[in-house]
């Protein structure tokens, strides 16, 4: 009785509320993010940088909870999104099932001409580049003297290592990996989640793992990620995607985040919200403070 | 459907590899959990402390997500590490509830009468336990088995997260490249082998109970 | 022979059984008459030790119940219970022929004492011994169990409420079959009941208790004349009792 009451109250109060957003007049902007840390915080740095806007504040929508690359894409085309951070390589892979270029920059050109085909924008790189990190301990890559991943093939026999399945599957993955660079490990890597790859890493269970190069644990575990000095791995550098309609709203939000998130900014943003447990909000807020405008 | 089929074919071997794994899986956790949990079942109807400490032990190991059960085992030597041994122990945590419940219960609802007679009978402790409560107890105890097995065979998917192998495997890289067909490669022998071996423990309590009643 | 010195039981607080004292000789047929917690199955289970003394002893054999081995001296006596406790996964013949297997008897002889008993319980071997205990009415039960109680031939037969579920017609039976099976062995028998009519046709000697006290004890007749108050409540009854037993056409 009480809690169908209840039920009822909840229920008006959305509509109305649903009512007055719609009502609303002014320029609205929603923005969409995939559901892991890292995209939430790209997410929340562009939707304060939106309310922060000189003159008028933007109205924000969030959509911060959609499951997977395809989802957003979709989302996007159908109007239902009008923005979202994206990853060049990922973006070539898994939306325009080409192979993405190891050059950065080649693979932002393919990707922005693929996009254009399909009606859609891209902003150029955030900064940063979310790719494979192949990790070590700090404490093995000072007492082995590894700082490129071509080092790791001598010493590669006497190590055990442990990969995500994704890692197993991708055609830049293992297989390929391992051949470029000619390792062979102790043992054959073994295949579990990734989430736990970083702790059998930090507890000495194996030696070698493959993470993401911005994942916040890579500073909090005492981990060091080696340089892919022969670029095996195709570039995945950030951007944000967006529907033409709403650009000129963007226009001056992407100016002022475009080339200014470094990997190590976007490492230390993951850390706070991953690591320390911040909210990824008061994080985004913080980071856009210290940037000059 | 038949495209499905055609990739079993085509992946039998490693299907055939990662069946065997996880039955092994299953079939020596279960016997751990109960060589270990059928004993503290009948010890818990014998002394309160032990069933008070037992079970809320077991019941709470229950609430503990198993990647997090992971993350605990993970840096610990011996039991934890990566693979087999780790997913062994994450799989006896869990099936000790089912089994000790049963175990327990079945010899609670033991009738008090006969109870009662078997003490005056002049029965040993032993005697009454071996001869009386445990065989009046086995439909529950078994019950306990079968459900502990049946979950063995679900959890033990995740098994794959720790790199322990099993059906897992396939539902896992399903999953990392969306390929439904992985996936389903992965569950499909899952879910047989749950029937199976559910079919196998009651073919075993009938013949138990048989052997019981001459 | 049974003998109860000052015999106590205390539990939760409470004297379940309180100096309670009594001589049994062999032979006897004792009935402990009482109401619900009275004291009198208390006082039956210091025999066997399924009830533990808290003060005083009880001798069986001139021999106190604490220096026995429990289960030597359970398996010296017999011992009926209500329900009849068969155990619902044996047959009617490994019921019976339990504590003999657990003495360690030969089977071709715990073979012949199940049919001997049996038969004596007015039972057909060939019909019954196979039965399992939910295939059996309710006397059938609880004459297995009398038979189980029998198997070992136990000097002393201990009765807890043995016919209390029993229906009238098969209560009169149980206790006229008991009452021959008394004759033809000698065995003692304590039995206990709430009923006093049951009480007068099987004892020659009875025990009243009371909140856990004994208020009589002896031959009917002397408890009869006893003043205690209880004791005169159930004579009353009982001579009420005939009135009421047949109807007028």
């Amino acid at each position: 009785m009480n809690f169908s009451r209840r039920a009822f109250c909840l229920v008006a109060g959305l509509v109305m509320a649903l009512g007055a957003a719609a009502c609303r007049s002014g320029p609205r902007l929603v923005i969409g993010a995939k559901d892991f840390t890292e995209q939430i915080v790209l997410g929340e740095l562009l939707a304060n940088a939106a309310r922060q806007r000189p003159g008028a504040p933007l109205d924000v929508v969030r959509r911060f909870d959609l499951g997977g690359t395809l989802l957003c894409h979709r989302a996007l085309l159908a109007g239902r999104i009008d923005v979202y951070p994206e990853y060049t390589g990922t973006a070539l892979a898994d939306i325009f099932h080409q192979t993405p270029p190891a050059d950065a920059k080649a693979a932002w050109r393919a990707a922005r001409a693929d996009y254009r085909r399909a009606g859609l924008r891209i902003s150029r790189p955030l900064g940063f580049d979310d790719s494979f990190a192949i990790l070590v301990r700090q404490s093995m890559a000072k007492r082995l003297h590894l700082a490129n991943v071509s080092e790791l093939a001598r010493v590669a026999p006497r190590l055990r290592a442990a990969f995500g399945y994704e890692f197993f599957q991708r055609p830049d993955g293992y297989p390929g990996w391992a051949r470029a660079y000619h390792i062979h490990f102790a043992s054959p890597p073994r295949a579990m989640a990734l989430a736990l790859t970083y702790l059998a890493l930090a507890s000495h269970r194996v030696d070698v793992i493959a993470g993401d190069s911005t994942a916040g644990r890579i500073q909090a575990l005492r981990l060091a990620a080696l340089r892919d000095d022969r670029h095996f791995f195709p570039a995945y550098q950030a951007i944000y995607v967006y529907r033409p309609a709403a650009a000129p709203l963007l226009a001056p939000l992407l100016q002022r985040l475009q080339g200014r998130i470094s990997t190590a900014a976007m490492r230390a943003m993951n850390a706070d919200v991953d690591v320390r447990h911040q909210d990824p909000k008061a994080v985004a807020l913080r980071f856009l403070a210290a940037l000059k405008r | 459907m038949l495209g499905w089929l055609r990739f079993l074919l085509f992946h039998r071997r490693e299907l055939l590899q990662l069946f065997a794994e996880h039955l092994g899986l299953v079939v020596l956790s279960t016997a751990l959990a109960a060589a270990i949990g059928l004993p503290l079942g009948v010890w818990a109807t014998r002394r309160r402390g032990v069933r008070r400490w037992a079970l809320g032990a077991a019941n709470i190991v229950q609430t503990i997500p198993s990647l997090a059960l992971f993350g605990f085992l993970l840096p610990l030597p011996l039991i934890g590490g990566v693979g087999a041994p780790s997913a062994i122990v994450a799989l006896v945590l869990y099936s000790l509830l089912p089994i000790m419940r049963g175990a327990y219960g079945g010899i609670v609802q033991v009738d008090a009468a006969v109870r009662e007679a078997a003490i005056a009978l002049g029965m040993t402790p032993r005697q009454r336990l071996l001869q009386v409560e445990l065989p009046l107890a086995l439909p529950a105890i078994f019950g306990g088995l079968r459900v502990a097995a049946v979950i063995s065979v679900g959890t033990a998917t995740i098994a794959a997260a720790i790199g322990a192998g099993g059906l897992g495997e396939f539902i896992f890289r399903g999953l990392a490249t969306a390929d439904n067909r992985l996936i389903l490669a992965g569950a499909v022998p899952a879910a047989l082998l749950a029937l199976g071996v559910d079919g196998s423990l009651g073919a075993l309590e009938a013949w138990l109970a048989r052997r019981y009643k001459p | 022979m049974i003998e109860f010195l000052h015999a106590e039981v205390a539990r939760g607080g409470r004297l379940a059984l309180a100096d309670f004292s009594l001589r049994i000789a062999a032979g006897e047929r004792w009935v402990l008459l009482g109401r619900s917690g009275a004291g009198k199955s208390t006082a039956l289970k210091t025999i066997n030790r399924m009830a533990a003394l808290t003060a005083g002893a009880v001798r069986v054999e001139g021999r106190s119940v604490a220096d026995w081995n429990p289960i030597a001296l359970r398996r010296s006596l017999g011992y009926v219970i209500q329900e009849g406790g068969l155990f619902p996964h044996f047959t009617v013949e490994r019921n019976i022929g339990l504590l003999p297997r657990l003495l360690g008897w030969a089977p071709a002889a715990i073979r012949r004492r199940v049919r001997e008993l049996l038969t004596s319980m007015g039972l057909e071997p060939e019909r019954y011994a196979g039965r399992f205990p939910h295939q059996l009415s309710g006397g059938e039960r609880q004459r297995v169990g009398v038979a189980r109680a029998l198997a070992a031939r136990p000097g002393v037969l201990l009765l807890d409420e043995p016919f209390g579920a029993l229906d009238p017609i098969t209560r009169d039976e149980m206790q006229t079959l008991l009452l021959r099976l008394q004759a033809e062995t000698g065995i003692t028998l304590v039995l206990v009941t709430h009923d006093i009519a049951e009480a007068l046709r099987l004892a020659t000697h009875l025990a009243l208790l009371d909140r856990g006290r004994l208020v009589a004890a002896g031959a009917p007749a002397a408890v009869a004349a006893s003043a205690d108050p209880e004791a005169q409540a159930y004579f009353r009854l009982a001579r009420r009792q005939p009135a009421i037993g047949i109807p007028p056409c």
